[in-house]
Protein backbone atom coordinates (compact mmCIF):
# COMPACT_ATOMS: atom_id res chain seq x y z
CA UNK A 1 0.00 0.00 0.00
CA UNK A 2 3.08 2.33 0.89
CA UNK A 3 4.64 1.63 -2.63
CA UNK A 4 1.20 2.33 -4.39
CA UNK A 5 0.89 5.32 -2.77
CA UNK A 6 4.60 6.59 -2.99
CA UNK A 7 4.47 5.94 -6.72
CA UNK A 8 0.54 7.78 -6.70
CA UNK A 9 2.57 10.66 -4.75
CA UNK A 10 5.20 10.81 -7.67
CA UNK A 11 2.57 10.58 -10.55
CA UNK A 12 0.74 13.72 -9.05
CA UNK A 13 3.75 15.61 -8.64
CA UNK A 14 4.59 14.94 -12.56
CA UNK A 15 1.25 15.77 -13.32
CA UNK A 16 1.93 19.36 -11.33
CA UNK A 17 5.01 19.62 -13.37
CA UNK A 18 3.80 18.91 -16.54
CA UNK A 19 0.53 21.68 -15.76
CA UNK A 20 3.41 24.05 -14.64
CA UNK A 21 5.18 23.86 -18.20
CA UNK A 22 1.78 24.46 -19.62
CA UNK A 23 1.19 27.26 -17.49
CA UNK A 24 4.84 29.01 -18.49
CA UNK A 25 3.78 28.41 -21.88
CA UNK A 26 1.93 31.32 -21.20
CA UNK A 27 5.09 33.66 -20.98
CA UNK A 28 6.68 31.62 -23.50
CA UNK A 29 3.88 32.87 -25.79
CA UNK A 30 4.47 36.88 -24.92
CA UNK A 31 7.62 36.34 -25.97
CA UNK A 32 6.55 34.71 -29.50
CA UNK A 33 3.89 37.09 -29.41
CA UNK A 34 4.65 40.38 -28.02
CA UNK A 35 1.46 42.05 -28.63
CA UNK A 36 -0.73 40.04 -27.33
CA UNK A 37 -0.32 40.84 -23.24
CA UNK A 38 -3.84 41.86 -22.92
CA UNK A 39 -5.36 39.03 -24.28
CA UNK A 40 -2.89 36.86 -22.76
CA UNK A 41 -3.88 37.75 -18.93
CA UNK A 42 -6.95 38.53 -19.21
CA UNK A 43 -9.85 35.47 -19.31
CA UNK A 44 -10.14 33.54 -22.20
CA UNK A 45 -13.49 32.87 -23.94
CA UNK A 46 -13.45 30.31 -26.53
CA UNK A 47 -16.62 30.86 -27.81
CA UNK A 48 -16.28 34.76 -29.19
CA UNK A 49 -12.67 33.19 -30.76
CA UNK A 50 -12.64 29.94 -31.79
CA UNK A 51 -9.39 30.58 -34.17
CA UNK A 52 -7.38 31.19 -30.86
CA UNK A 53 -8.73 27.71 -29.23
CA UNK A 54 -7.60 26.33 -31.96
CA UNK A 55 -4.20 27.55 -32.45
CA UNK A 56 -4.03 27.63 -28.11
CA UNK A 57 -5.52 24.07 -27.67
CA UNK A 58 -2.72 22.79 -30.47
CA UNK A 59 0.33 24.21 -28.87
CA UNK A 60 -1.07 22.56 -25.48
CA UNK A 61 -1.52 19.21 -27.30
CA UNK A 62 1.82 19.71 -28.44
CA UNK A 63 3.64 20.30 -25.28
CA UNK A 64 1.44 17.18 -23.88
CA UNK A 65 2.81 14.90 -26.60
CA UNK A 66 6.83 15.82 -25.98
CA UNK A 67 6.06 15.05 -22.26
CA UNK A 68 4.86 11.88 -23.30
CA UNK A 69 8.29 10.18 -24.07
CA UNK A 70 9.85 10.90 -21.03
CA UNK A 71 10.59 8.78 -18.35
CA UNK A 72 11.44 9.25 -14.82
CA UNK A 73 14.67 6.74 -13.94
CA UNK A 74 13.80 6.32 -9.92
CA UNK A 75 16.61 3.93 -9.93
CA UNK A 76 19.54 6.61 -9.11
CA UNK A 77 17.61 8.44 -6.63
CA UNK A 78 14.59 10.71 -6.62
CA UNK A 79 16.98 14.25 -7.11
CA UNK A 80 18.84 12.57 -10.17
CA UNK A 81 15.33 11.61 -11.74
CA UNK A 82 14.04 14.78 -10.87
CA UNK A 83 17.21 16.78 -12.07
CA UNK A 84 17.33 14.83 -16.03
CA UNK A 85 13.60 15.17 -16.00
CA UNK A 86 13.44 19.16 -15.33
CA UNK A 87 16.92 19.17 -17.88
CA UNK A 88 14.90 17.48 -20.73
CA UNK A 89 12.23 18.33 -20.72
CA UNK A 90 12.97 22.31 -20.28
CA UNK A 91 15.44 21.96 -23.13
CA UNK A 92 12.92 20.17 -24.94
CA UNK A 93 10.15 22.68 -24.71
CA UNK A 94 12.77 25.15 -25.49
CA UNK A 95 13.23 23.40 -28.65
CA UNK A 96 10.05 23.12 -29.27
CA UNK A 97 8.68 26.48 -28.92
CA UNK A 98 11.84 27.42 -31.33
CA UNK A 99 10.53 25.23 -33.71
CA UNK A 100 7.32 26.45 -33.89
CA UNK A 101 8.40 30.23 -33.79
CA UNK A 102 10.49 28.64 -37.08
CA UNK A 103 8.04 26.50 -38.40
CA UNK A 104 5.69 29.48 -38.81
CA UNK A 105 8.01 32.33 -39.51
CA UNK A 106 9.33 30.04 -42.64
CA UNK A 107 5.21 29.29 -43.97
CA UNK A 108 3.14 31.88 -42.97
CA UNK A 109 5.61 34.81 -43.77
CA UNK A 110 3.57 37.36 -44.64
CA UNK A 111 0.83 36.75 -41.95
CA UNK A 112 0.97 37.98 -38.33
CA UNK A 113 -0.17 35.84 -35.23
CA UNK A 114 -2.22 39.42 -34.11
CA UNK A 115 -3.61 40.41 -36.91
CA UNK A 116 -5.15 37.28 -38.38
CA UNK A 117 -6.49 35.08 -35.05
CA UNK A 118 -7.02 38.42 -32.68
CA UNK A 119 -8.54 40.75 -35.10
CA UNK A 120 -9.46 38.52 -38.23
CA UNK A 121 -10.41 35.27 -36.60
CA UNK A 122 -8.73 33.06 -39.66
CA UNK A 123 -9.44 29.87 -38.91
CA UNK A 124 -7.61 28.70 -41.87
CA UNK A 125 -4.63 30.30 -40.37
CA UNK A 126 -4.95 28.69 -36.55
CA UNK A 127 -5.87 24.93 -38.35
CA UNK A 128 -2.45 25.42 -39.95
CA UNK A 129 -0.75 26.80 -36.85
CA UNK A 130 -2.59 23.92 -34.98
CA UNK A 131 -1.29 21.17 -37.42
CA UNK A 132 2.37 22.13 -37.22
CA UNK A 133 2.06 22.06 -33.41
CA UNK A 134 0.98 18.40 -33.77
CA UNK A 135 3.60 17.62 -36.45
CA UNK A 136 6.91 18.88 -34.81
CA UNK A 137 5.47 17.95 -31.46
CA UNK A 138 5.95 14.45 -33.05
CA UNK A 139 8.74 15.06 -34.17
CA UNK A 140 10.65 16.50 -31.11
CA UNK A 141 8.78 13.24 -29.20
CA UNK A 142 11.38 11.07 -31.32
CA UNK A 143 13.85 13.56 -31.36
CA UNK A 144 13.86 13.16 -27.19
CA UNK A 145 13.45 9.05 -27.38
CA UNK A 146 16.35 8.91 -29.60
CA UNK A 147 18.91 11.56 -27.65
CA UNK A 148 17.58 9.15 -24.72
CA UNK A 149 18.66 6.30 -26.17
CA UNK A 150 22.64 7.36 -26.36
CA UNK A 151 22.43 7.84 -22.43
CA UNK A 152 25.29 10.15 -22.27
CA UNK A 153 25.31 13.74 -23.84
CA UNK A 154 21.61 13.67 -24.19
CA UNK A 155 21.01 17.44 -24.19
CA UNK A 156 24.00 17.26 -27.22
CA UNK A 157 22.23 14.68 -29.52
CA UNK A 158 18.59 16.77 -28.43
CA UNK A 159 20.20 20.08 -30.40
CA UNK A 160 21.56 18.44 -32.67
CA UNK A 161 18.98 16.75 -33.71
CA UNK A 162 16.56 19.39 -33.29
CA UNK A 163 18.80 21.61 -35.74
CA UNK A 164 19.14 18.53 -38.23
CA UNK A 165 15.03 18.30 -38.45
CA UNK A 166 14.59 21.74 -38.93
CA UNK A 167 16.54 21.93 -41.97
CA UNK A 168 14.96 19.10 -43.51
CA UNK A 169 11.52 20.91 -42.51
CA UNK A 170 12.27 24.24 -43.44
CA UNK A 171 13.22 23.07 -47.37
CA UNK A 172 10.51 20.06 -47.27
CA UNK A 173 7.64 23.18 -46.18
CA UNK A 174 8.40 24.60 -49.32
CA UNK A 175 7.51 21.84 -51.33
CA UNK A 176 3.79 22.24 -51.32
CA UNK A 177 3.72 24.35 -54.14
CA UNK A 178 4.59 21.30 -56.03
CA UNK A 179 2.05 18.98 -54.61
CA UNK A 180 -1.12 20.85 -54.29
CA UNK A 181 -3.14 23.02 -57.34
CA UNK A 182 -4.20 25.76 -54.28
CA UNK A 183 -2.32 28.79 -54.13
CA UNK A 184 -1.15 29.01 -49.94
CA UNK A 185 -1.01 33.16 -49.80
CA UNK A 186 -4.11 33.93 -51.48
CA UNK A 187 -6.52 31.46 -50.08
CA UNK A 188 -5.43 31.97 -47.44
CA UNK A 189 -6.21 35.93 -47.08
CA UNK A 190 -9.75 34.51 -48.04
CA UNK A 191 -9.87 32.32 -44.89
CA UNK A 192 -10.27 29.23 -46.91
CA UNK A 193 -10.68 26.35 -45.08
CA UNK A 194 -9.94 23.57 -47.25
CA UNK A 195 -6.33 25.57 -48.19
CA UNK A 196 -5.59 25.01 -44.33
CA UNK A 197 -7.27 21.02 -44.45
CA UNK A 198 -5.02 20.37 -47.34
CA UNK A 199 -1.59 21.93 -45.79
CA UNK A 200 -2.37 20.36 -42.56
CA UNK A 201 -2.28 17.24 -44.70
CA UNK A 202 0.54 17.51 -46.25
CA UNK A 203 2.55 19.01 -43.27
CA UNK A 204 1.40 15.97 -40.93
CA UNK A 205 2.23 13.49 -43.96
CA UNK A 206 6.00 15.27 -44.23
CA UNK A 207 6.46 15.05 -40.54
CA UNK A 208 5.52 11.14 -40.42
CA UNK A 209 8.39 10.98 -43.39
CA UNK A 210 11.11 13.08 -41.90
CA UNK A 211 10.35 11.07 -38.17
CA UNK A 212 10.44 7.51 -40.00
CA UNK A 213 13.66 8.84 -41.44
CA UNK A 214 15.45 10.12 -38.23
CA UNK A 215 14.51 7.24 -36.40
CA UNK A 216 17.46 4.88 -36.03
CA UNK A 217 20.25 4.51 -33.81
CA UNK A 218 23.24 7.31 -33.89
CA UNK A 219 26.55 5.39 -33.57
CA UNK A 220 28.24 7.84 -35.56
CA UNK A 221 27.00 10.89 -36.54
CA UNK A 222 28.42 11.18 -40.15
CA UNK A 223 26.52 8.26 -40.71
CA UNK A 224 23.97 9.09 -39.52
CA UNK A 225 23.11 12.20 -41.43
CA UNK A 226 23.76 10.10 -44.90
CA UNK A 227 21.58 7.18 -43.67
CA UNK A 228 18.91 9.45 -42.85
CA UNK A 229 19.42 11.88 -46.50
CA UNK A 230 19.47 8.17 -48.18
CA UNK A 231 16.11 7.52 -46.28
CA UNK A 232 14.42 10.71 -47.42
CA UNK A 233 15.40 10.02 -50.72
CA UNK A 234 13.82 6.66 -51.05
CA UNK A 235 10.48 8.20 -49.49
CA UNK A 236 10.60 10.27 -52.35
CA UNK A 237 11.05 7.70 -54.73
CA UNK A 238 8.46 5.44 -52.70
CA UNK A 239 6.11 8.34 -52.20
CA UNK A 240 4.44 8.79 -55.54
CA UNK A 241 3.44 5.21 -56.47
CA UNK A 242 1.28 4.97 -53.56
CA UNK A 243 -0.04 8.31 -54.04
CA UNK A 244 -0.65 7.43 -58.25
CA UNK A 245 -1.68 3.54 -56.79
CA UNK A 246 -4.37 5.40 -54.55
CA UNK A 247 -5.46 7.57 -57.29
CA UNK A 248 -6.06 4.33 -59.20
CA UNK A 249 -7.28 2.13 -56.80
CA UNK A 250 -10.26 4.05 -56.60
CA UNK A 251 -10.77 5.90 -59.46
CA UNK A 252 -10.46 8.90 -57.84
CA UNK A 253 -11.60 12.24 -60.49
CA UNK A 254 -9.51 14.86 -58.58
CA UNK A 255 -11.95 17.70 -60.33
CA UNK A 256 -15.48 17.37 -61.92
CA UNK A 257 -14.19 18.34 -65.41
CA UNK A 258 -12.30 16.10 -66.99
CA UNK A 259 -10.27 18.24 -69.59
CA UNK A 260 -6.48 17.62 -69.21
CA UNK A 261 -5.32 21.20 -69.71
CA UNK A 262 -8.32 22.36 -66.55
CA UNK A 263 -6.93 19.41 -63.97
CA UNK A 264 -3.57 20.49 -64.32
CA UNK A 265 -4.54 24.24 -63.84
CA UNK A 266 -4.80 26.13 -60.14
CA UNK A 267 -8.13 25.98 -58.54
CA UNK A 268 -9.35 29.33 -57.74
CA UNK A 269 -11.90 28.16 -55.27
CA UNK A 270 -11.64 24.94 -54.06
CA UNK A 271 -14.14 23.41 -52.10
CA UNK A 272 -13.97 21.22 -48.54
CA UNK A 273 -13.85 17.93 -50.29
CA UNK A 274 -11.14 19.45 -52.60
CA UNK A 275 -9.13 20.07 -49.58
CA UNK A 276 -9.81 16.79 -47.47
CA UNK A 277 -9.06 14.83 -50.26
CA UNK A 278 -5.43 16.41 -51.43
CA UNK A 279 -4.60 16.61 -47.50
CA UNK A 280 -5.57 13.38 -46.76
CA UNK A 281 -4.52 11.68 -50.04
CA UNK A 282 -0.98 13.10 -49.26
CA UNK A 283 -1.24 11.92 -45.62
CA UNK A 284 -1.96 8.42 -45.93
CA UNK A 285 0.54 8.11 -49.39
CA UNK A 286 3.17 9.54 -46.35
CA UNK A 287 1.96 6.98 -43.96
CA UNK A 288 2.18 3.92 -46.16
CA UNK A 289 5.85 5.47 -47.33
CA UNK A 290 6.85 5.19 -43.91
CA UNK A 291 5.71 1.51 -43.54
CA UNK A 292 7.91 0.89 -46.22
CA UNK A 293 11.26 2.54 -45.63
CA UNK A 294 11.11 1.82 -42.06
CA UNK A 295 9.57 -1.44 -41.14
CA UNK A 296 10.80 -4.29 -43.89
CA UNK A 297 13.49 -6.11 -41.65
CA UNK A 298 15.50 -8.81 -44.54
CA UNK A 299 16.63 -10.64 -41.72
CA UNK A 300 19.84 -12.43 -42.89
CA UNK A 301 18.62 -12.95 -46.83
CA UNK A 302 21.87 -10.50 -47.55
CA UNK A 303 24.90 -11.28 -46.62
CA UNK A 304 26.74 -8.69 -43.96
CA UNK A 305 30.30 -7.74 -44.68
CA UNK B 1 7.98 13.03 -69.88
CA UNK B 2 9.59 15.75 -66.76
CA UNK B 3 8.07 13.91 -64.03
CA UNK B 4 9.38 10.30 -65.62
CA UNK B 5 12.90 11.83 -66.04
CA UNK B 6 12.93 14.20 -62.65
CA UNK B 7 12.20 10.15 -60.96
CA UNK B 8 14.48 8.28 -62.91
CA UNK B 9 17.09 10.76 -62.09
CA UNK B 10 15.87 10.41 -58.22
CA UNK B 11 16.22 6.61 -58.49
CA UNK B 12 20.06 7.14 -59.69
CA UNK B 13 20.83 9.67 -57.33
CA UNK B 14 19.52 6.89 -54.65
CA UNK B 15 21.11 4.05 -55.90
CA UNK B 16 24.59 6.04 -56.30
CA UNK B 17 24.84 7.46 -52.79
CA UNK B 18 23.82 4.12 -51.57
CA UNK B 19 26.64 2.54 -53.16
CA UNK B 20 29.10 5.64 -52.36
CA UNK B 21 27.85 6.13 -48.78
CA UNK B 22 26.79 2.82 -47.43
CA UNK B 23 29.28 1.55 -45.27
CA UNK B 24 28.51 -2.35 -46.50
CA UNK B 25 28.39 -1.31 -49.83
CA UNK B 26 32.08 0.29 -49.05
CA UNK B 27 32.94 -2.99 -47.42
CA UNK B 28 32.57 -4.82 -50.34
CA UNK B 29 35.33 -6.50 -52.47
CA UNK B 30 34.50 -6.97 -55.88
CA UNK B 31 36.17 -9.67 -58.44
CA UNK B 32 35.25 -8.79 -62.11
CA UNK B 33 37.73 -11.69 -63.36
CA UNK B 34 40.62 -13.45 -63.16
CA UNK B 35 42.22 -10.04 -63.55
CA UNK B 36 40.86 -8.81 -60.44
CA UNK B 37 43.12 -10.40 -58.14
CA UNK B 38 46.11 -9.09 -58.39
CA UNK B 39 44.92 -5.82 -57.85
CA UNK B 40 42.82 -6.81 -54.45
CA UNK B 41 45.38 -8.99 -52.72
CA UNK B 42 48.82 -8.29 -52.89
CA UNK B 43 50.63 -10.54 -49.81
CA UNK B 44 52.95 -12.71 -51.55
CA UNK B 45 53.17 -16.00 -51.52
CA UNK B 46 49.77 -16.41 -51.50
CA UNK B 47 47.13 -18.99 -52.14
CA UNK B 48 43.85 -18.13 -53.07
CA UNK B 49 41.40 -21.42 -52.15
CA UNK B 50 37.86 -21.06 -53.06
CA UNK B 51 35.53 -22.56 -50.87
CA UNK B 52 32.08 -21.65 -51.04
CA UNK B 53 30.01 -19.90 -53.78
CA UNK B 54 26.51 -18.85 -53.56
CA UNK B 55 23.69 -16.90 -54.66
CA UNK B 56 21.11 -14.11 -52.99
CA UNK B 57 18.44 -12.10 -53.83
CA UNK B 58 14.78 -11.82 -54.58
CA UNK B 59 14.64 -10.94 -57.87
CA UNK B 60 17.94 -9.53 -59.04
CA UNK B 61 20.67 -11.85 -57.62
CA UNK B 62 23.98 -11.03 -56.54
CA UNK B 63 26.67 -13.82 -56.56
CA UNK B 64 29.27 -14.21 -54.07
CA UNK B 65 32.43 -16.49 -53.48
CA UNK B 66 34.12 -17.01 -50.45
CA UNK B 67 37.71 -17.49 -50.27
CA UNK B 68 40.80 -18.58 -47.42
CA UNK B 69 43.67 -16.47 -48.40
CA UNK B 70 46.27 -18.59 -47.27
CA UNK B 71 49.56 -16.32 -46.42
CA UNK B 72 52.89 -17.91 -45.60
CA UNK B 73 53.80 -14.73 -43.08
CA UNK B 74 50.45 -13.80 -41.58
CA UNK B 75 47.40 -15.69 -40.59
CA UNK B 76 44.55 -17.41 -42.85
CA UNK B 77 41.95 -15.64 -43.63
CA UNK B 78 38.06 -15.93 -44.76
CA UNK B 79 36.87 -13.54 -47.52
CA UNK B 80 33.61 -13.06 -49.02
CA UNK B 81 33.27 -10.96 -52.18
CA UNK B 82 30.94 -10.41 -54.70
CA UNK B 83 31.80 -11.28 -57.84
CA UNK B 84 30.25 -11.32 -61.61
CA UNK B 85 27.56 -13.92 -62.77
CA UNK B 86 29.62 -15.25 -65.73
CA UNK B 87 32.83 -15.52 -63.63
CA UNK B 88 30.75 -17.22 -60.95
CA UNK B 89 29.24 -19.37 -63.06
CA UNK B 90 32.71 -20.51 -64.52
CA UNK B 91 34.09 -21.31 -61.19
CA UNK B 92 31.25 -22.76 -59.56
CA UNK B 93 32.86 -26.60 -60.07
CA UNK B 94 36.12 -25.12 -59.13
CA UNK B 95 35.41 -25.04 -55.07
CA UNK B 96 38.21 -26.22 -52.88
CA UNK B 97 40.98 -25.16 -55.60
CA UNK B 98 43.26 -22.52 -55.72
CA UNK B 99 42.28 -20.01 -57.76
CA UNK B 100 44.73 -17.45 -58.02
CA UNK B 101 48.99 -17.74 -56.56
CA UNK B 102 51.49 -15.59 -56.48
CA UNK B 103 54.82 -17.10 -55.48
CA UNK B 104 57.56 -15.31 -52.92
CA UNK B 105 60.72 -15.03 -55.00
CA UNK B 106 59.79 -13.74 -58.67
CA UNK B 107 56.25 -12.55 -58.00
CA UNK B 108 54.96 -14.64 -60.77
CA UNK B 109 51.38 -15.17 -60.59
CA UNK B 110 48.70 -18.14 -61.93
CA UNK B 111 44.93 -18.05 -61.92
CA UNK B 112 44.54 -21.35 -63.41
CA UNK B 113 42.51 -23.58 -60.90
CA UNK B 114 44.92 -26.01 -59.09
CA UNK B 115 44.75 -28.17 -55.86
CA UNK B 116 45.36 -25.50 -53.23
CA UNK B 117 49.30 -25.33 -51.64
CA UNK B 118 51.03 -26.29 -55.28
CA UNK B 119 53.05 -22.67 -54.59
CA UNK B 120 54.53 -23.21 -51.59
CA UNK B 121 55.78 -26.83 -52.90
CA UNK B 122 58.97 -27.55 -54.06
CA UNK B 123 60.06 -24.37 -52.16
CA UNK B 124 62.83 -25.09 -49.17
CA UNK B 125 61.80 -22.13 -47.01
CA UNK B 126 58.55 -24.43 -46.54
CA UNK B 127 59.41 -28.26 -46.57
CA UNK B 128 61.24 -31.05 -47.78
CA UNK B 129 60.32 -33.47 -50.46
CA UNK B 130 60.71 -37.17 -48.43
CA UNK B 131 60.53 -40.64 -49.60
CA UNK B 132 57.21 -42.88 -48.77
CA UNK B 133 56.71 -46.23 -49.29
CA UNK B 134 55.13 -46.28 -52.82
CA UNK B 135 58.60 -45.16 -53.91
CA UNK B 136 57.16 -41.72 -54.64
CA UNK B 137 58.28 -38.25 -52.87
CA UNK B 138 55.89 -37.00 -50.44
CA UNK B 139 55.60 -33.04 -49.48
CA UNK B 140 56.39 -32.21 -45.45
CA UNK B 141 55.74 -29.12 -44.05
CA UNK B 142 58.38 -27.37 -41.70
CA UNK B 143 57.59 -27.48 -37.78
CA UNK B 144 56.85 -23.84 -38.49
CA UNK B 145 54.14 -24.35 -41.18
CA UNK B 146 52.98 -27.62 -39.78
CA UNK B 147 49.07 -26.24 -39.55
CA UNK B 148 49.44 -25.97 -43.63
CA UNK B 149 47.87 -29.14 -44.25
CA UNK B 150 44.92 -28.50 -42.41
CA UNK B 151 44.43 -25.09 -43.33
CA UNK B 152 45.26 -25.90 -47.42
CA UNK B 153 42.53 -28.54 -47.11
CA UNK B 154 44.78 -31.76 -47.07
CA UNK B 155 44.40 -32.79 -44.22
CA UNK B 156 45.91 -36.21 -43.97
CA UNK B 157 46.19 -36.52 -47.71
CA UNK B 158 50.17 -36.55 -48.57
CA UNK B 159 50.73 -34.39 -52.09
CA UNK B 160 53.52 -36.59 -53.85
CA UNK B 161 55.77 -35.14 -56.81
CA UNK B 162 53.98 -37.01 -59.06
CA UNK B 163 50.70 -34.92 -58.11
CA UNK B 164 53.24 -31.74 -58.13
CA UNK B 165 54.82 -32.02 -61.24
CA UNK B 166 51.34 -33.23 -63.56
CA UNK B 167 49.77 -29.98 -61.86
CA UNK B 168 52.76 -27.68 -63.53
CA UNK B 169 51.84 -29.14 -66.55
CA UNK B 170 48.48 -28.48 -66.85
CA UNK B 171 49.36 -24.86 -65.60
CA UNK B 172 51.57 -24.95 -68.46
CA UNK B 173 48.41 -25.84 -70.87
CA UNK B 174 46.35 -23.11 -68.35
CA UNK B 175 43.76 -26.35 -67.79
CA UNK B 176 42.14 -27.24 -64.36
CA UNK B 177 44.04 -29.70 -62.60
CA UNK B 178 41.50 -31.66 -60.26
CA UNK B 179 43.97 -34.29 -58.96
CA UNK B 180 44.89 -37.78 -60.11
CA UNK B 181 41.25 -39.41 -58.87
CA UNK B 182 39.74 -35.77 -58.97
CA UNK B 183 40.22 -35.29 -55.23
CA UNK B 184 39.82 -31.94 -55.78
CA UNK B 185 37.10 -29.68 -56.88
CA UNK B 186 33.20 -29.64 -57.11
CA UNK B 187 32.40 -33.73 -55.50
CA UNK B 188 35.87 -34.24 -54.73
CA UNK B 189 36.44 -36.25 -51.40
CA UNK B 190 39.46 -34.06 -50.19
CA UNK B 191 37.19 -31.11 -51.17
CA UNK B 192 33.78 -32.26 -49.36
CA UNK B 193 35.50 -32.88 -46.46
CA UNK B 194 37.62 -30.00 -45.57
CA UNK B 195 35.27 -27.09 -47.34
CA UNK B 196 31.56 -28.42 -47.46
CA UNK B 197 29.00 -26.06 -49.43
CA UNK B 198 26.77 -24.09 -47.06
CA UNK B 199 24.10 -23.69 -48.95
CA UNK B 200 23.48 -20.40 -48.09
CA UNK B 201 21.19 -19.90 -51.35
CA UNK B 202 18.89 -22.94 -51.07
CA UNK B 203 17.32 -21.93 -47.50
CA UNK B 204 15.98 -24.48 -44.55
CA UNK B 205 12.58 -25.74 -46.35
CA UNK B 206 10.07 -24.72 -43.76
CA UNK B 207 7.14 -26.51 -44.10
CA UNK B 208 4.03 -24.36 -44.57
CA UNK B 209 1.20 -25.79 -42.07
CA UNK B 210 3.98 -25.85 -39.66
CA UNK B 211 4.42 -22.48 -39.72
CA UNK B 212 0.44 -22.41 -39.89
CA UNK B 213 0.15 -23.87 -36.82
CA UNK B 214 2.80 -22.03 -35.12
CA UNK B 215 0.90 -19.03 -36.18
CA UNK B 216 -1.97 -20.18 -34.77
CA UNK B 217 -0.61 -21.72 -31.61
CA UNK B 218 -1.73 -25.35 -32.20
CA UNK B 219 1.79 -26.85 -32.07
CA UNK B 220 1.45 -29.43 -28.84
CA UNK B 221 1.82 -27.25 -26.05
CA UNK B 222 -0.11 -28.62 -23.54
CA UNK B 223 -1.05 -27.26 -20.06
CA UNK B 224 1.42 -29.79 -18.13
CA UNK B 225 4.43 -28.49 -20.13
Amino acid sequence: MNELLDKLLIKVLLSIFICLGIYLYKYAHLILFPGTRNQMFKKFHPVRNSSDTIFLFGRILGIGMIFSHFYFYMSDGVFLALFDFILTSTISLILYLGSLYIVDSIVLYSFEYHDEVIKRENISYSIICFSHAIGLAHMMQISVSLARDNVHHVPIYLIFLWLFTMVIVGFATKTYPLVSKLQFNKLLIQKNIPLSLSYSGFFLGICLIITSSINHEIVDVKEYVIHTCLQILLSLIILPVFRKGLILAFSIQETITTNEVDQNKEIENPTVGYGVYEGLLFLASCYLTSVITDQIYFGTFYPRF
Amino acid sequence: MGKISLYIFLIIIYLGMSRTFSPEMQAQIYIKNEKSYSKVFQEQPLSLILVDSFKTGFIIKSYFQKYLKVYAFGPTEEILVKTSKDFWKKNFRNRGMSLFRRSDNNKLENSTPLPPGIIFMNNPSFGSWRPLPSGDFGWFFHRAYKNFPKSLGWGKFIMTRSIYLEALNYEKKETPYYGPHREFGEHGVITEKSFPRSNLDKRKQVDFWEHLKDILGLKGTSIHE
